[in-house]
């Protein structure tokens, strides 16, 4: 059974790799469509099988050197497959309204096409990385494609988005890069080869081992991942390049990029810790994850258009999962991987609403969208899922993640700190509920969207995600003692 | 690498980082990136244990990298260079302000020449100096090229660098975003009608 399972977690980024060559065969313009549909399904249903799967074999995990097949990857398997694989099947729709016909749409089509699959092939193999060197690639070769996909519409704005991200992430992980070299140069690693690197063999590295100079790489390490995880301050280029990118695109980049960047940080604070101390990390990410809700907070309770309100929410809840990883406890474990999860279906849905509500209202594209109840049921629904999910109005499951990360904080000491946590996701939670008011009822603006079928791809995506934040709720207060909950410790 | 090449390729670092035209920028980071792999092969390094692979993908980086960035160039051409906020003299000043500041918090390590330590440093600092002042567009890849020679400056110096195969991806990766961010070079020059950084400020809170 272990070998099927390894051949299902090839199978994940092999799909929509096999359709992203697919898209450049000649001829195949006409069935992008069908092509990005049948990917999304596909892809998206053994993504959701394999990561199912791996949660159901519990702590036991398989691989451990340069790979590994263990609970936090297939937490992330689950959310990319799940993630990516809607936004493919529901990027037709942005691109019937994104590009006219003719040989230069088709072109576009194939384009945007090629490189939102080649994208989340890459992304989809990143949760499997057991080495620190590899995740770091994995993660850089990320960056490429997503940047051509930020810039896809090719006004001004979305070209200064793609390069913002471009040039940022790419400083950000060669920064990441030198700390990895220093960590080499220090002594922790040992041996040679890529299994040097492997954070198997990083845990085994005795405390103090490479002395201040493992310490300095393991902050460049760090600082540099932030920059592409979107953590304050190193996060300018999140705003611009959520809000430019075509909606299927900034589904994937908030709510499956931004935490799997989170999970290497992670996997790398855990291999570390012995080597450098657990109270760097917690003051390095416990700090990053303060500024990070700290600056994200003001732009929740200012209006804005709604895209750019879901980037400003991205930043709260990256701030979130970095000070559930700093607390390094049961609590806070169990709080990140219930909030990675709710985050990600409560944010990919909105996300993929954006599609029809800049259709049907275009002023939302620069202004908080308005009178959605009087417009359109589904996509009045859809809002306030997502937005009240990640209010974390209860029964959200991100009102029980933010609990248990505080609680995580609270069992690690840091009262203060969980107290100045608790009372900044008090104001954005009340920022958010702000915004619901404001955009739910009212008078209508823009244009009723016409026939059955406009909004059935949204319905059956608002489906989903509640199916999603019900079933991750029902899990929230089980995980704390649960087997599941050592192995995101690196107990497993 | 010697003492020597690490400085020399600090000062070519500055150089890249004062200069007006992105042609002559271009010039010095590829001579740059060509010694540290003819340094990694063992030629001219002064000594260090050659690495044939590692050397021959740096050497093929600095070709491709060079040649991406020449074309980028000479495809987004403008009337005159596009001017800085400060002048090269305090350009210079605070790179070296910078590269004293990481050099001085950055505590020594027990296996690398210290030489190499503070080179791969000093590039850093240097790199991110050049991509946070310039204000041409093509500088911030500059940045980026810098920064990246530093990591392989202190890489080939210790007796432990990085995996091959890291090495490798690390530079076909480099590669393909230099490439990518050529292409957004003429894209931009097209939608801005310059390459100065300055004028993408559209999108602020």
């Amino acid at each position: 059974m272990t070998d099927l399972l390894r051949v299902l977690a090839i199978a994940v980024p092999g799909i929509p790799a096999l359709a992203a060559l697919l898209c450049l065969v000649p001829g195949a313009a006409a069935g992008i469509d069908r092509i990005l549909v049948a990917t999304g399904v596909v892809g998206g249903l053994a993504g959701a099988a394999c990561g199912a799967w791996i949660l159901a074999r519990g702590g036991d995990a398989l691989g451990g050197g340069w790979y590994v097949i263990d609970a936090p990857a297939g937490l992330f398997t689950l959310v990319i497959a799940g993630v990516a694989g809607g936004s493919a099947a529901l990027s037709p729709a942005y691109l019937a309204r994104a590009t006219r016909s003719g040989t230069g749409a088709a072109a576009a089509r194939r384009y945007y096409a090629t490189a939102l699959l080649a994208f989340w092939a890459v992304l989809a193999t990143v949760p499997f990385a057991g080495n620190l060197g590899l995740g770091w690639l994995l993660l850089e070769a990320t960056t490429a494609a997503s940047a051509l996909l930020v810039a896809f519409s090719g006004g001004r704005s979305a070209l200064e988005a793609g390069w913002k991200y471009l040039i940022l992430t790419s400083c950000g992980l060669a920064v990441a890069l030198l700390g990895i070299v220093l960590l080499v140069v220090s002594g922790v690693t040992s041996g040679a080869g890529i299994g040097s690197l492997d954070f198997a063999s990083l845990r085994d590295a005795v405390p103090g081992q490479g002395g201040d100079l493992a310490a300095a790489a393991a902050v460049l390490i760090i600082v540099g991942m932030a920059a592409k995880a979107g953590w304050a301050p190193v996060h300018n280029w999140l705003p611009d390049a959520h809000s430019e990118a075509p909606p299927p695109v900034s589904a994937i980049l908030s709510a499956a990029l931004l935490p799997t960047v989170a999970l290497q940080v992670w996997r790398t604070v855990e291999a570390l810790s012995p080597a450098v101390g657990e109270d760097l990390f917690r003051h390095l990410l416990g700090g990053i994850g303060l500024a990070s809700l700290a600056v994200a907070v003001p732009f929740l309770w200012r209006p804005m258009a709604w895209k750019r309100f879901l980037a400003y929410s991205s930043l709260e809840h990256m701030g979130v999962i970095a000070i559930g990883i700093a607390m390094q406890n049961r609590y806070a474990a169990a709080g990140v991987f219930i909030h990675v999860a709710g985050h990600a279906a409560a944010k990919a849905l909105g996300f993929w609403a954006a599609t029809p509500l800049l259709r049907y209202q275009p002023s939302a594209g620069r202004r908080p969208p308005r009178g959605l109840l009087r417009l359109d049921g589904t996509l009045a629904t859809s809002v306030i899922v997502s937005a009240g999910a990640l209010s974390g109005l209860p029964p959200s499951p991100l009102f029980a993640s933010e609990l248990l990360v505080i609680a995580g904080a609270v069992d690690a000491g840091a009262v203060a700190f969980a107290a100045v946590t608790a009372v900044l996701l008090a104001l954005g939670f009340i920022g958010i509920i702000h915004v619901l008011i404001e955009s739910v009822p009212g008078r209508i603006s823009g244009r009723r969207p016409t026939g059955r079928r406009a909004m059935r791809p949204l319905q059956a995506a608002c489906a989903l995600s509640l199916v999603a934040l019900g079933l991750v709720g029902a899990l929230a207060f089980t995980l704390p003692d649960a087997a599941l909950t050592a192995t995101l410790l690196g107990g497993g | 690498m010697s003492s020597g090449l690490v400085w020399f390729c600090v000062v070519l670092g500055l150089g890249a980082g004062v200069v007006r035209r992105r042609s002559a920028s271009v010039a010095l980071v590829a001579v740059q990136s060509l010694l540290i792999g003819l340094a990694a092969l063992g030629i001219g390094s002064g000594g260090g244990t050659p690495e044939p692979v590692a050397g021959l993908a740096l050497l093929a980086k600095a070709v491709v990298v060079a040649a991406l960035l020449g074309y980028a160039v000479a495809r987004t051409r403008q009337p005159r260079p596009i001017g800085d906020d400060a002048a090269p003299a305090l350009n210079g000043l605070v790179m070296l302000a910078a590269v004293a500041a990481v050099i001085a918090l950055v505590p020594d390590g027990p296996d690398a020449s210290q030489t190499a330590l503070h080179g791969g440093l000093a590039l850093l600092a240097i790199g991110l100096v050049i991509a946070v002042m310039r204000r041409a567009t093509l500088f911030q890849v500059l940045g980026l090229l810098v920064i990246e020679n530093g990591v392989a400056v202190v890489a080939l110096s210790g007796e432990r660098g990085l995996p091959t195969v890291v090495e490798l991806g690390v530079v076909f990766d480099l590669a393909i975003i230099v490439a990518v961010a050529v292409a957004f070079q003429s894209r931009i020059l097209g939608a801005f009608g310059t390459t100065d950084a300055e004028a993408m400020r559209g999108l602020r809170d």
